[in-house]
């Protein structure tokens, strides 16, 4: 199947997941009892921002919203898909920081990065030609784009929930 | 002349001829001007007999807290313990005990749930924006409710149903969980922000559909529901932790 985990994978990063859990925020999150809860909470939100935002585009360029160009809703949405990345990316890396070898020897944690790696470059570079080049009609290979961003950005959600579950 | 050229002459008149006798499909002027004014959601709109609800409701709490007979007509199902000890009853069914004890399908549901929500709150997210006049201000308010309330209620309808499952396989504990309270009662008061909205400020929404900026009351219902959707997540989440 698609699991894997980082320390079967990369068991030379030991020393630098033990550096991480010994940082001062890694052991502030991990010893206060409100920041675990709260940051995974944001995390939560976040990511719901960032997947909400990311189904209009890929919606829109799938054809099933109409009323706006693929470029006018792109741009609109631009700021949340930002912000909530980013958003999305702090607040996991402090939840990373705060107890690493739970994350780096968890089978879903793995694809989720790697899918999330993905999604991200995508939504950077390729993503950007994308809606740039769809203009008046929508190609088959736009449509496959959206298709595609969607399916990926679903999968990040069914992989990160997968972390607590396995 | 050529009458090579002459005929194709007349085949080119005669084209332009049809082309000028065509007349438009029935109704184009009424299209053009939905599209310019974006007047074209008279589809959701909401009911008025929807006020039905919350007058029934408030109705139906005053009637029990100021008339005696129907107090004690309904004391016996208003008793807390009774409803705990449904929530019990409902546990020991064989649907909850399925979903509890089932390997991956729990998992699902949540999941789904999470999903659902993200499809949900998206375009309700970009709704609520333009109610207070911060994005999608290019665009008539009729327009961004008819593009994006569809999803919105789509995801909504996801939810519920995974939520009522989620409910199902645990629901002693939910009734007992404060955050389970105040989520419920979140989500109540959502509603009844969406249903106020819908049919008081938004049924005359043709006074300020392009005009910026929005009402007052517009704006106060478009920052509650950002704020109360941000209190549900928060409260669901931490639900989650008390039980496990």
């Amino acid at each position: 199947m698609i699991w894997f985990s980082f320390s079967k994978v990369f068991p030379e990063l030991t020393p630098f997941v033990k550096w991480c859990g010994a940082t001062w925020i890694g052991t502030y999150v991990r010893h206060a009892a409100w920041a675990f809860k709260f940051i995974e909470t944001v995390h939560i939100l976040a990511w719901v921002v960032l997947l909400g935002s990311t189904l209009l585009v890929n919606l829109r360029l799938l054809g099933m919203i109409r009323g706006w160009s693929v470029e006018q809703m792109a741009h609109s949405v631009s700021i949340f898909i930002h912000a909530s990345l980013l958003l999305v990316a702090v607040t996991g890396i402090l939840m990373f920081l705060s107890n690493p070898f739970r994350y780096y020897d968890n089978l879903a944690f793995g694809p989720k990065i790697l899918f999330f790696a993905i999604a991200a470059l995508y939504q950077l570079t390729l993503y950007r030609w994308v809606v740039r080049s769809s203009k008046g009609g929508i190609p088959l290979w736009a449509r496959i784009a959206g298709g595609s961003s969607l399916l990926l950005w679903f999968a990040i959600g069914a992989t990160g929930r997968a972390i607590g579950a396995i | 002349m050529n009458p090579a050229r002459n005929r194709l002459d007349q085949l080119i008149d005669e084209g332009l001829a049809s082309y000028a006798n065509a007349a438009p499909r029935w109704g184009l002027e009424t299209r053009v001007l939905r599209n310019v004014l974006g007047k074209d959601s008279a589809a959701y709109r909401f009911p008025r007999w929807a006020w039905a609800i919350p007058a029934l409701v408030i109705g139906f709490a005053l009637g029990i807290a100021v008339a005696p007979p129907i107090r004690t007509m309904f004391s016996a199902a208003l008793n807390p313990s009774l409803i705990g000890e449904w929530c019990a009853r409902l546990e020991a069914s064989s649907l909850s005990t399925r979903i509890r004890e089932s390997e991956l399908f729990w998992w699902y549901i949540e999941g789904g749930h999470l999903m659902a929500l993200a499809v949900m709150l998206g375009p309700a997210l970009m709704l609520d924006l333009r109610l207070i006049g911060v994005l999608w201000t290019g665009d008539p308010v009729s327009k961004v409710e008819k593009r994006f309330l569809p999803i919105t209620i789509t995801g909504f309808g996801v939810v519920v149903a995974t939520g009522l499952l989620l409910f199902i396989s645990e629901p002693v504990k939910c009734y007992e969980s404060p955050y389970f309270r105040i989520k419920m009662c979140l989500i109540l008061i959502a509603g009844l922000n969406a249903l106020v909205f819908h049919s008081t400020i938004d049924r005359r929404r043709d006074e300020w559909n392009t005009t910026l900026p929005t009402p007052r009351s517009a704006r106060v219902a478009g920052v509650l529901g950002l704020l109360i959707w941000t209190a549900v997540i928060f409260a669901g989440r931490y639900m989650a932790y008390t039980f496990s």
